[in-house]
């Protein structure tokens, strides 16, 4: 059966680029536009990983992390964003997510990364 | 202004550049304004700094790039109408130059912020600051075109 994978990014090209690498390799992909909206759609669906932008409206992912975890301590979290600096991802770490991959995303690496966590 | 700091958004331009689309981006002119300037733009993106240093920073490019830049972000797909995708390519490009400028800037002690990016689009459209302060207009080509990153800093001039 095939793992999900929660895609959150207020950018739509980044959901498209990622929902089209993931599905290509037999991932199940659901879509969330801001932090808030990602941890209503993981307490639903419990997804079996997530990407997660940092700088995003309504709630930004490093507290996205923070109340993901709140619900499934267990819930694997990669940081995916173009904010690569130290105290970023100090904070993401800090945070609880499992790793931290800075944009402009290459594919085999998230790929790799995803896939360390997924088996 | 430093231009140190200008050259910290000119090398994150060109690596991020190369790491989307593996194009290589050519520094063609650095023009300095120290009383300000008007830009005139097709697609701009806008995006604010904050933190130890407070400006705003401004990709400026034009439909043509926007859709090759957003059909390398996804991996080769064909882009070929400028749309809500196409728009949102524009925006993460600034946010991918922003985030590497950040990065390169905090290694020299610079810690900054960068806002969520806005997007104008039009013919004919001019840009500008207030107040007024100095500008650095930095001009680039590569094979998809002609690229221009303006910075303006209210601080460090």
């Amino acid at each position: 059966m095939s793992k999900k994978i929660l895609v959150v990014d207020d950018a739509s090209i980044m959901r498209l680029m990622l929902k089209h690498l993931f599905e290509n390799n037999d991932f199940k992909v659901i879509e969330a536009a801001n932090g808030r909206e990602a941890v209503e759609l993981y307490a639903a669906h419990k997804p079996d990983l997530v990407t997660m932008d940092i700088t995003m409206p309504d709630m930004d992912g490093i507290t996205a992390v923070k109340e993901i975890l709140k619900i499934d301590a267990s819930a694997k979290i990669i940081m995916c964003s173009a904010m690569g600096q130290i105290d970023k991802v100090k904070a993401a770490v800090m945070a609880g997510a499992k790793s931290f991959l800075v944009k402009p995303l290459q594919p085999d690496r998230v790929l790799s990364t995803v896939k360390q966590f997924l088996g | 202004m430093d231009s140190l700091l200008a050259n910290q958004f000119i090398q994150a331009a060109i690596t991020v550049f190369e790491r989307v689309g593996n194009v290589s981006l050519k520094k063609t002119g650095l023009e300095y304004f120290p009383g300000g300037h008007k830009i005139s733009a097709g697609i701009a993106t806008i995006l604010g700094i904050t933190g130890d240093l407070k400006g705003q920073f401004v990709i400026v490019l034009n439909e043509d790039i926007a859709l090759k830049i957003a059909s390398a972000i996804l991996m080769g797909i064909p882009v070929t109408v400028y749309d809500e995708v196409a728009e949102s390519a524009v925006c993460e490009i600034g946010n991918m130059i922003g985030g590497e400028a950040s990065r390169l800037l905090q290694e020299q002690g610079h810690f900054c912020d960068i806002t969520v990016p806005s997007i104008v689009r039009g013919k004919e459209m001019e840009i500008a600051f207030y107040p007024v302060s100095p500008l650095f207009v930095i001009s680039f080509n590569c094979e998809w075109g002609s690229v221009k990153v303006i910075l303006r800093l209210e601080n460090k001039v």
